[in-house]
């Protein structure tokens, strides 16, 4: 359901699916369930805010995929007071298509039917937009040609998202070297032309997928805007400056990517750093990890009382100081998950 | 009339001849027009494996380039070859190397790729707006070193010597020819910003110079080496390829040789598929899918292919065309096309056809299995020889006159009654409670066994 361009990956609730594909995505797909994700939509959304000295956010547009459940539609509407919405979905069954229309959260949201490599360049672009291509599989050249063509369009001022599975796989039934085969399959995936020249099989192991992945990104955008620049004077050459580069594991290793994109005039109204209070902010190769401490309502709750100074203190030194190290980092992002009916 | 000290200008003034003299802009602005980054530098590259092929002529085995190293090092600022292939005389540097075009008496060195005696000039011109040549043989050392805006201001079609030592022994480790390029053109210093430049650059390499590669040329852009990926068929005997030798004359010195491969590769490569064209070893067409080799031709010869179509991917020819002398190889100047118009090309041409025509066949035969493999469910036999298939290099693999279909036992169609099949869709909750109660192991099951209940109970036998 949600807008990839690979077919097997759309999962959400039981009646939705069959058996077993449902079978076996549930561990990855556990929307539910997913603490880092949650703590990375606050720390975008928060972000995003901080845009308001390039235009007023509510004159933005937000581009995404809101699958049936709109979590990133309802919090940016929210908080931020976006109401022009995109939501890109690529279901074809007119049942499902249905479900998706009636969890519509807003009327301000509009759908868009068909998958991203064909919507995009269908969309009108003259409006700073927010856009958060949130993929569930891996970097291919399809999503490579959403980023191209998306950073080909972006006005100054707008912000592009991307997140992309980011996990190594793991190969049975070869006798092939690992790393060899996992090359081979990057190759199959970005085209060969995509891949940095220093990199190597062994750079794929672990969290280097996801570097490779961001890497190979920044270059389509780099690339694209250099297409775009070159015709251009000066003052209208758009620039990118990276803003994200979160690594988050619920499940499987995910890569989130992003960053704004500037024109000398909007370039001076963000200078002097207006991101300077965000410490998850990345402007390079080096990354934010997105940890989520395990600990209890109670823990919680007594950490809080104790942010923002400090964790360590006699009163809760029970509570392992990795979890309450981790906490401190996301507290004010941190889920507050409690049973509901929705 | 004043003296005239320059030649041009003497020619120009005189009143009954015409001017005919070839203007400096035309070689730096408007040549480097016809010619793209890439192969320009992949030009600058084939200088190189020549410096290679000419110091390694009696060597045999199977690599004769070893210890011969090629170094690309490229910088938004800096363009810089280096190689340790010979090195240029002064004498070569004299007559021939920096003068447009080949001379007709510039010594051949034999199987080479420099052909037209453009490729250097026209990749610095490319490149940048400042040069410096350094080269060092045994006996003899020279440097040229030319900012081309002044050189164009200037009617002298001459470079001066910044260095020169002739006569004199050079240690063997310092033998080999540097360029380096500076004040780059805007546009390429913004190409050498971009990691994806370098990417494209690299793969280029890969592909086009497998052959001096292969033989131990040791090649490195910005320290990073390239491999050479040796290309790979079915090996399968019952797919084996077709393979062909001709010869151009047939007889008489330096013949146009040509052998030419058609058979079956990976259909996950579509971008191998088609046909490769090389010319003494270098790729000048990768995978080519259009009517400059057969596809979508009407009737060559008799024999009519037709135009591409992803049910051919796992097609692969390879046309090698290979001389002594590269003046009669069918190749366009900046080597990334073919001159079709070459009677040694469209006698081959009409070869490559005959040879792909069955792998055609076949291959529609397969695109058929397949269909009908989808509605019956059963693996295509064609199918799965293809998939149970290794893969060798080529040369490495036993070929035959002509490609044949291998021999499938035809499956015997069941005679019976006239059969109906049935397509619907239904709430997949409510399917799967009726397939959990018929205890259907299969939704094919369920269907088979709901549509038996309603059949026995209202309509019987």
């Amino acid at each position: 359901m949600r807008n990839t361009n690979s077919d097997s990956d759309f999962i959400y609730s039981e009646d939705f699916i069959p058996e077993k594909e449902y079978k076996s995505s549930m561990g990855k797909f556990n929307y539910a369930l997913r603490p880092a994700k949650n703590i990375e939509r606050k720390m975008l959304c928060e972000t995003f805010a901080s845009l308001s000295c390039v235009s007023p956010i509510p004159k933005y547009r937000y581009i995404g995929f809101g699958s049936f459940e709109f979590v990133d539609f309802r919090l940016f509407h929210q908080r931020l007071g976006i109401y022009d919405m995109i939501s890109i979905e690529r279901e074809k069954n007119r049942k499902k298509q249905e479900r998706v229309q009636c969890n519509l959260p807003y009327s301000c949201i509009q759908m868009e039917w068909g998958i991203s490599n064909e919507i995009l360049p269908t969309l009108d672009w003259n409006k700073r937009t927010i856009i958060w291509l949130d993929y569930d599989s891996v970097l291919n050249s399809e999503k490579l040609e959403d980023i191209r063509l998306v950073s080909g369009s972006l006005k100054s001022g707008s912000l592009l998202v991307v997140t992309v599975d980011s996990m190594p796989k793991n190969f049975e039934n070869t006798t092939d070297d690992i790393h060899k085969t996992r090359y081979i399959e990057l190759e199959k995936f970005v085209g060969k032309k995509k891949i940095p020249i220093h990199v190597k099989g062994k750079d794929l192991a672990n969290w280097g997928l996801a570097e490779v992945s961001r890497e190979i990104i920044n270059n389509e955008i780099v690339q694209s805007l250099a297409d775009r620049n070159s015709p251009l004077s000066t003052s209208s050459k758009i620039s990118y400056k990276q803003l994200f580069n979160f690594h988050y594991d619920d499940g499987t290793k995910m890569l989130t990517v992003g960053g704004l994109f500037l024109n000398p005039t909007d370039q001076k109204k963000v200078d002097g750093d207006i991101f300077k209070h965000l410490d998850f902010i990345r402007a390079d190769k080096s990354f934010y990890s997105i940890e989520t401490p395990v600990l209890t309502l109670r823990e919680l709750r007594l950490l809080d009382k104790c942010l923002p100074k400090s964790v360590i203190d006699s009163r809760i030194n029970w509570i392992p100081k990795e979890e309450r190290l981790k906490y401190k980092k996301i507290y004010r992002y941190f889920p507050n998950y409690t049973e509901v009916e929705a | 009339m004043l003296k005239k000290s320059n030649d041009e200008t003497e020619r120009s003034d005189s009143s009954d001849t015409i001017n005919a003299m070839p203007t400096k802009e035309l070689f730096i602005k408007i040549l480097t027009r016809d010619i793209e980054l890439i192969p320009a530098i992949i030009d600058l590259v084939d200088n190189c494996g020549d410096g290679a092929r000419r110091i390694r002529e009696n060597r045999i085995g199977a690599k004769p380039f070893d210890g011969l190293w090629a170094r690309l090092q490229i910088t938004p600022e800096q363009f810089c070859i280096s190689d340790n292939c010979g090195g240029m005389s002064i004498d070569i540097a004299k007559k021939y190397a920096f003068r447009f075009g080949r001379a007709h008496d510039a010594p051949a060195i034999k199987h080479s790729v420099g052909e037209f005696g453009v490729g250097m000039k026209r990749a610095i011109f490319k490149i940048g707006n400042q040069f410096k040549v350094t080269s060092t043989t045994i006996n003899s050392r020279f440097v040229v070193e030319v900012d081309i805006n002044e050189w164009a201001k200037n009617l002298d079609w001459k470079y001066d010597f910044s260095d020169l030592q002739d006569e004199t022994k050079f240690p063997l480790d310092s033998v080999g020819t540097t360029i380096e390029i500076n004040k780059l053109h805007d546009d390429i210093s913004n190409s050498f910003k971009l990691s994806n430049f370098f990417s494209e650059l690299k793969e280029e390499l890969q592909m086009k110079l497998q052959d001096v590669v292969s033989k131990g040329l040791s090649i490195t852009l910005n320290g990073i080496p390239i491999e050479s990926e040796p290309l790979v068929l079915i090996s399968d005997k019952r797919l084996a390829p077709a393979y062909r030798e001709l010869s151009f004359p047939e007889k008489g010195k330096n013949p146009v040789k040509v052998k030419l491969f058609c058979g079956l590769g990976k259909s996950e490569e579509p971008e191998q598929a088609g046909w490769h064209v090389f010319c003494n070893g270098r790729l000048i067409l990768e995978g080519d899918k259009s009517e400059v080799t057969g596809w979508g031709v009407e009737k060559l010869g008799g024999i009519k292919i037709p135009g591409f179509h992803n049910q051919y991917n796992n097609l692969r020819g390879f046309a090698y065309f290979d001389s002594d002398d590269p003046g009669k190889l069918p190749w366009n100047t900046t080597k990334t096309g073919l001159n079709s118009d070459s009677s040694v090309y469209r006698a081959v041409k009409m070869e490559m056809v005959k040879l792909m025509r069955p792998v055609v066949d076949f291959l529609n035969k397969l695109s058929q299995e397949k269909k009908d493999a989808k509605e019956t469910g059963e693996e295509g036999q064609l199918d799965k020889i293809i998939t149970e298939s290794k893969y060798a290099e080529i040369g490495k693999i036993s070929t035959r006159e002509t490609f044949k279909q291998p021999e499938v036992a035809r499956k015997q169609v069941a005679l019976g009654p006239l059969m109906q099949k049935i397509q619907y869709e239904i709430q997949y909750k409510e399917a799967q409670k009726a397939k959990s109660r018929l205890k259907a192991t299969s939704w094919k099951e369920m269907g088979i066994k709901t549509f038996n209940y309603f059949y026995d109970a209202e309509i019987g036998n």
